[in-house]
């Protein structure tokens, strides 16, 4: 048996353990059979194993340049390095496709491992529920997008991997967005379960939370190095265009956003149990939809796979998921319905609420954006393109409100809030914030975007340090102690409340980095050896040019040096390369990156007498957006290395303040 | 009546910044630098002018950077893209639905939040607190609250 035969094999029993349990998972639930439910699981371990002998076959097969492979052939090459031969897993369609496959089953069979005996009334159903989403990936993998389709003749040589995918970022950005978008089926199921079952108390979220934290974790993070990936690798001196693949990232991450605010009155307060298991099946309908984008060819992006029938056959399972999912809900619509209200518009519910609101609107604005093209063209005939002169325009101000809100939100009580305490709380973050804005607009900034940004900036800011301060001073009656330990001690407290506001601090920082982009300078022009410009303060020559073949690619490099103050700061190496083996042209960008701006350097072409045209951008404050990142990936760490809901204890002492206040 | 108000009104100021900021002043001069930041290039999927790094797309600025210094107005210069390279190249839709959705979503779902608000019927009371976790966090700062107002209460 060749390897292709084998490989497409192994996918077909994975298929068929996958149906298996599918089967097993649902009779046992209709029967309440455990011994089915077992049978359910095993069969789903099975299909795991299975996926991941698939993957590793498929990995063999890259590393051993084995060409009789059509995958092989055209996402890799003799000369691809290790790293980007393994990069090269999910560099095309099917192999991308039994990447997602691979993940989506670890976080099946984990859930359903670890769920058995914590919430087995449901797992069952959620065992179905994955092991359906499997079936239908594993389905695509072996009927319709084989990765181990053979070719005739055997290329001696491979295509290689496209040069723009030949970035680091590129071997961990579609990993962890893989692993953003795989991991909200989980919380999916589980909410789905509950429908399904009726179970409809808090224990499908506090079980899934977790899940859904990592999920989202993974999502950010992947989102930001893609956006890392755009800025270092596209030569455009962007990191975020709207592309539609973009925008599809975004729309799980907003939703899944909203559900992570709004979970948190349903444990407080019992209310937004609709809305809540809403958004968790809209988030992972939105991940399909997003991956259902990037094959079926409906928009074109530099992010797209080429077009391929299997969009198509995302369509249906997209709307049987949509219909039955939102059919249960509204069919337990009246067990969901929470009869408590909301008592006050200033609570720390109805900042949620409002919180809540401003996200859908944006995923909702960034979803009609993205398909509004398609149905002007479908209705018309008439080609449009709907990109940054929109999605800036109503976009930025909703981010800019939700960012205001981050900072208000925890200042504000729950149930009903005292307006003195929030003044008094307020004070200071408000008027650090309107004094950045009457700096700002002395110095006459123009950009209002710009500036209620910064503004803003220093007032969530300031408002989220002085939480931390206020926390620090609440235990510092009881135990006196310095800087560091008081910090560690006032986290460790309550790893959740402060690990979401370092979040909040890392969304601060990324807001500080975007604001940075009203007060861009660009340059562009021709230039010959000896010859220099000026980019604000930068003195910038360019000194001379070198050209030099490898064996994948001819190099045309132009020599830059970066002066400031008269004084020799950096020398910047632009290059225009053309891969031999792609005959694709691509630019290596020149990029001098301190805290304050980034000098970037792109060059479009070289002509025959090293003249050089040259685009140069001043681009301020954009290291703050990765450090952002960063800061928000901390406070993801300090979210989840707090202890699982499971394990926590419900406060005596709160049990004890009822009892006394309502005697028997 | 006042939420409907509100909502009123925060939509009017919606369309009007949206209509507002929907597009450039058709018959001011434009620097090149501004018609190069909202014009979409037709060499870049998905790229304005100003971030296509194609070798057209610097001729195509330098073009418009000539429009500008003979004192073509923002509709000029837009009618002649639209001329020469499509609709497309203006990046965002015509006035009308395309605008008008994202805000009338903002105040349904304003007017909804109202509503949760609005819609209470019995007055709050102590036995709707559910039992919560109390971290180590909310002990510490309940203690200090509770020394605050009992000091500011002595």
């Amino acid at each position: 048996m060749d390897l292709g035969a084998f490989g497409r094999a192994i996918l077909l029993a994975a298929f068929f353990c996958a149906a298996v349990s599918l089967v097993f998972s649902t009779a046992s639930a209709r029967r309440r059979d455990e011994r089915l439910a077992v049978s359910g699981r095993r069969a789903l371990y099975s299909a795991v194993i299975l996926v991941t002998a698939a993957s590793l076959l498929m990995v063999a097969a890259l590393f051993a340049r084995d060409f009789s492979l059509g995958y092989v052939a055209r996402y890799s090459s003799r000369s691809t390095t290790p790293v980007y031969t393994l990069t090269a897993l999910w560099a095309g369609m099917e192999g991308s496709l039994l990447f997602w496959t691979l993940l989506t089953c670890i976080y099946a069979a984990t859930a359903a491992a670890v769920q058995r005996k914590r919430r087995p009334e449901l797992t069952p159903i959620a065992t179905a529920v994955l092991s359906c989403i499997v079936a239908f990936f594993l389905g695509l993998l072996a009927f319709a997008a084989n990765p181990f389709a053979t070719v005739s003749p055997i290329p001696p040589d491979g295509s290689g991997l496209n040069p723009l995918l030949q970035s680091p970022f590129m071997a961990i950005h579609p990993v962890l967005l893989y692993l953003g978008f795989t991991g909200f089926a989980v919380p999916f199921a589980f909410a789905f379960a509950s429908l399904v079952t009726g179970r409809l108390d808090v224990g499908w979220f506090t079980s899934t939370r977790r899940w859904t934290v990592v999920a989202w974790s993974f999502l950010t993070i992947g989102i930001i190095l893609g956006g890392a990936w755009a800025y270092m690798e596209l030569g455009w001196g962007g990191y975020w265009a709207w592309d539609p693949v973009e925008n599809a990232s975004l729309l799980p991450w907003l939703t899944g956003t909203a559900f992570l605010h709004s979970v948190m009155i349903q444990e407080r307060r019992q209310m937004l149990k609709v809305w809540n298991v809403a958004l968790i099946l809209g988030t992972y309908c939105l991940a399909i939809f997003g991956t259902f984008l990037t094959r079926s060819g409906l928009l074109s992006s530099v992010h797209t796979f080429s077009e391929s029938p299997i969009g198509k056959m995302f369509l249906p399972f997209l709307a049987v998921m949509l219909v039955v999912a939102f059919g249960l809900l509204g069919y337990r619509y009246e067990k969901l319905r929470s009869h408590r209200h909301l008592e006050s518009m200033f609570s720390r519910e109805a900042m949620f609420l409002f919180n809540n609101l401003l996200l859908v609107t944006i995923a909702f604005t960034v979803l009609w954006g993205t398909l509004y093209p398609v149905f002007v063209e479908a209705l018309s005939g008439d080609k449009i393109s709907v990109g940054p002169p929109f999605f800036n325009t109503v976009v930025g101000p909703m981010a800019l409100a939700l960012v205001g809100l981050a900072g208000i939100g925890p200042l504000v009580a729950w149930r009903r809030g005292s307006g003195r305490s929030l003044k008094r709380q307020i004070a200071v973050p408000a008027i650090s914030g309107a004094f950045t804005i009457v700096v700002l607009a002395l110095l006459q900034v123009r950009s209002a975007g710009a500036m209620f940004g910064l503004g803003l900036t220093v007032f969530v800011a300031t408002a989220t340090l002085g939480e931390f301060a206020r926390g620090a001073a609440a235990h510092r009656g009881a135990r006196p102690f310095g800087l560091l330990k008081g910090l560690v001690t006032v986290v460790g407290g309550n790893r959740r409340r402060y690990g979401g506001y370092i979040v909040h601090l890392g969304v601060v920082l990324i807001c500080l980095g975007i604001s940075g982009t009203a007060f861009r300078l660009t340059w562009s022009g021709v230039l010959a050896p000896g010859d220099t410009f000026s980019l604000g303060s930068y003195d910038i020559g360019y000194e001379s040019a070198r050209t030099f073949e490898t064996d994948e690619k001819q190099v045309k490099m132009a020599v830059m040096s970066v002066g400031r103050d008269g004084k020799k700061v950096a020398e910047l190496t632009p290059q225009r390369n053309l891969h031999f083996a792609q005959n694709q042209p691509q630019s290596e960008i020149g990029l001098r990156t301190t805290l304050s701006e980034d000098l970037y350097l792109v060059l479009t072409q070289m002509d025959a007498q090293n003249r050089v045209t040259l685009r140069a951008w001043l681009n301020p404050l954009v290291a703050w957006i990765w450090i952002g990142g960063a800061f928000m990936a901390l406070g993801m760490l300090v979210i989840l290395s707090g202890r699982p809901p499971e394990q926590r204890r419900v406060s005596s002492k709160v049990r004890e303040a009822e009892r006394v206040a309502i005697p028997a | 009546m006042k939420a409907a108000v509100v909502a009123v009104s925060v939509f009017a100021a919606l369309i009007a910044l949206l209509f507002g900021t929907s597009g450039p002043d058709p018959d001011s001069v434009p620097t090149a630098e501004e018609v190069a930041g909202r014009t979409m290039s037709p060499f870049c999927e998905g790229l304005t002018l100003n971030e296509c790094p194609h070798s057209k797309s610097t001729a195509l600025r330098a073009q418009i950077e000539s429009m500008v210094g003979e004192g073509s107005t923002n509709r000029e210069i837009d009618e002649w893209m639209a001329r020469n390279y499509g609709i497309a190249s203006q990046g965002r839709p015509g006035a009308g639905l395309a605008w008008l959705a994202p805000p009338a979503l903002a105040v349904l779902g304003l007017i909804a939040v109202f509503g949760v608000i609005r819609g209470r019927k019995t007055p709050p009371t102590i036995t709707e607190l559910p039992a919560v976790e109390l971290s180590d966090d909310d002990e510490a700062r309940f203690t200090a609250d509770f020394q605050g107002y009992t000091r500011g209460s002595e």
